[in-house]
């Protein structure tokens, strides 16, 4: 099984920088949740609160913990990769292979995904070990179990939309602007800088029909058990769709751009 | 195997005119170019022939050989390649071909060689024990057995060219594209990979198309050759015709016995020294006049050469023939 060996060799691939793995890791997530820490501290010290939108202080650490981990493991390798590889002709490598490119780029990306899966499983522990689960939050195996499916299609569903983005490199030579302004977005809209409980109503219910919420924040809601089972099968179906939406948007991109492409390099 | 008949490939290419103007214009507006990199050329390629493709840098040689790949698509004439049009990208396709680009590495760079190979044994679904045994072969043959566990990256350049033949070859390809694949290699290495080349194609019978700047790689490997310029083809024969089909002259040196004045000679002098004469003589008068040159002067030696076929084919990359 082709896939099941470029999944390990991504694996061994990101082993070969054991040193960046584990700094990239913590240096993300010690800024990230330490940025979360200060700002909200002063939040909660000023108004003089014991919960903002459904979340106490702790269970709000948990959350940018979780959510900077899934943002991730959404993002899996790094952005640009694709475009690069158009722009610079080492896409014809590929091209002669007999696999489907963007699934060899899915797999690989997965790889990646799953190393930052397990860095999360290490980040929950630490933080239950130290801090304690929030008294308010009840974890169930359900919820785990659901969470991680999740985590799989949002992951794909990320990698849909990025992978369009990447692809416009057949027409602008450099698109990594446009891959920065989907970091943010995501990032804004998927609920890794702000809980999507604090957006106003009628902002939440546009969100929602969007993709983005189901980038990050919602599995993170799934593991905090803050979501229905209802709303869950709600957000799959509109996954699915996005899904479908950017990968048919792919293949009209990649069957037109292609007959663009020069391998310039070789 | 390989059939292309008056095959077309033009590419939009974005003109910028230089310094920091040229720059800002380009913001607001672009101007293009339209490239021709192939004006409709047409050959075929037959199974166990390797045919070498020459060219000047940017005559269309590896735009060719990309699109006999299926990395470019044409833009326009026909293309087949194992009965498959390349640009299809179909697997059955994908499985029967390789390609190798000396410029351009094609292992993963962060992993030892061993691991690369096993990828490509699933990917192009090689049973195991048909891989075991012709990856054993190949790196006894190549001399690199030892460094199959090492990473690409710190492997020679030698060694990492010889790797990325195994690579191409592992799947027994009925077809082979070779894109300089002895470039910037020393001596010994270019020369065992010329040997596994042709004990390669000697063993399977693929079709080869060859580009190399290196003439002892023709030599060696390429009975045929292809000379392209400008996306035309301005020669597509045998190697050893191109001197007769070429030059119109032979080159003669004559050593004599005292110094002469070379006003009587009726040839066009290549060098005039003392007591040493270098001339060109037209091929069909070569006899006759050797005949006369050997009553008229006090001939000593003699020497007859064919101007070589580097300085032919070089010629012809210049459009001076």
């Amino acid at each position: 099984m082709w896939m099941l060996q470029v999944f390990t060799l991504e694996m061994r691939k990101i082993f070969s920088y054991r040193i960046d793995f584990w700094t990239q890791f913590i240096a993300y997530i010690v800024v990230w949740v330490g940025v979360s820490y200060f700002l909200w501290s002063s939040i909660f010290a000023q108004k003089g609160v014991n919960s903002i939108g459904d979340y106490s202080f702790h269970a709000l650490m948990l959350y940018y913990l979780i959510t900077a981990s899934v943002a991730k493991i959404i993002r899996g390798e790094d952005i640009g990769q694709i475009s690069r590889e158009i722009y610079q002709g080492e896409l014809s490598r590929y091209l002669v292979y007999p696999i489907p490119f963007f699934l060899y780029k899915f797999v690989c990306h997965l790889a990646h995904s799953f190393m930052y899966f397990i860095q999360l499983i290490c980040a929950i522990v630490f933080f239950v070990f130290v801090f304690g689960l929030p008294s308010e939050i009840i974890i169930t195996q359900e919820n785990i179990l659901l969470c991680m499916v999740f985590l799989l299609l949002s992951c794909y569903l990320h990698f849909s939309i990025a992978a369009v983005v990447e692809i416009i490199s057949f027409w602008a030579d450099n698109v990594w602007s446009l891959l920065v302004m989907l970091r943010f977005i995501s990032g804004l809209l998927g609920g890794a800088l702000l809980p999507l409980v604090l957006f106003p109503e009628w902002a939440q219910e546009i969100l929602y029909m969007l993709p983005f919420p189901y980038l990050i924040s919602f599995s993170s809601e799934i593991f905090m058990n803050k979501v229905t089972f209802t709303q869950t099968y709600s957000a799959l179906f509109i996954v699915f769709a996005w899904s479908v939406f950017f990968n048919i948007i792919f293949a009209v991109f990649w069957k037109k751009g292609l007959r663009q492409y020069s391998g310039v390099g070789i | 195997m390989i059939q292309v008949s008056n095959l077309k490939k033009s590419f939009r290419v974005h003109v910028k005119k230089p310094g920091l103007w040229g720059s800002v214009r380009s913001l607001f507006y672009r101007e293009w170019m339209e490239k021709h990199a192939l004006k409709g050329v047409s050959f075929e390629v037959q199974p166990g022939e390797i045919v070498g493709l020459l060219g000047a840098n940017g005559a269309g040689k590896t735009t060719l050989v990309k699109t006999l790949a299926g990395i470019v698509y044409p833009s326009s004439g026909k293309v087949k390649v194992l009965g498959h049009t390349p640009s299809d990208r179909k697997n059955e396709f994908r499985r029967q071909i390789a390609l190798i680009m000396g410029q351009k590495a094609q292992l993963w760079w962060d992993l030892p060689a061993e691991d690369c190979f096993l990828l490509l044994r699933e990917i192009y679904s090689i049973p195991r024990q048909k891989f075991h045994d012709k990856l054993h072969f190949l790196s006894e043959k190549l001399g690199i057995s030892e460094q199959l566990n090492i990473q690409i990256r710190r492997l020679s350049l030698g060694e990492r060219m010889k790797m990325e033949l195994i690579a191409a070859l592992l799947h027994e390809p009925r077809v082979v594209f070779l894109d300089e694949p002895t470039i910037g290699l020393d001596f010994t290495a270019q020369k065992a990979i010329r040997d596994f080349i042709l004990q390669y194609r000697s063993q399977h019978q693929p079709a080869m198309i060859l580009t190399s700047h290196y003439m002892e790689d023709i030599k060696a490997l390429c009975k045929r050759i292809i000379i392209i310029r400008e996306g035309e083809f301005i020669y597509d024969g045998p190697l050893q015709n191109i001197v007769n089909t070429y030059t119109k002259h032979k080159i003669v040196s004559l050593h004599l016995e005292k110094e002469i004045s070379t006003q009587s000679i009726p040839y066009e002098i290549v060098t005039s020294k003392p007591q040493f004469l270098k001339i060109k003589i037209p091929r069909d008068q070569v006899a006759p006049s050797i005949n006369s040159l050997l009553q008229s002067l006090p001939v000593s030696d003699l020497t007859i050469e064919e101007q070589s076929i580097e300085d032919v084919i070089e010629a012809l990359f210049r459009g001076e023939m």
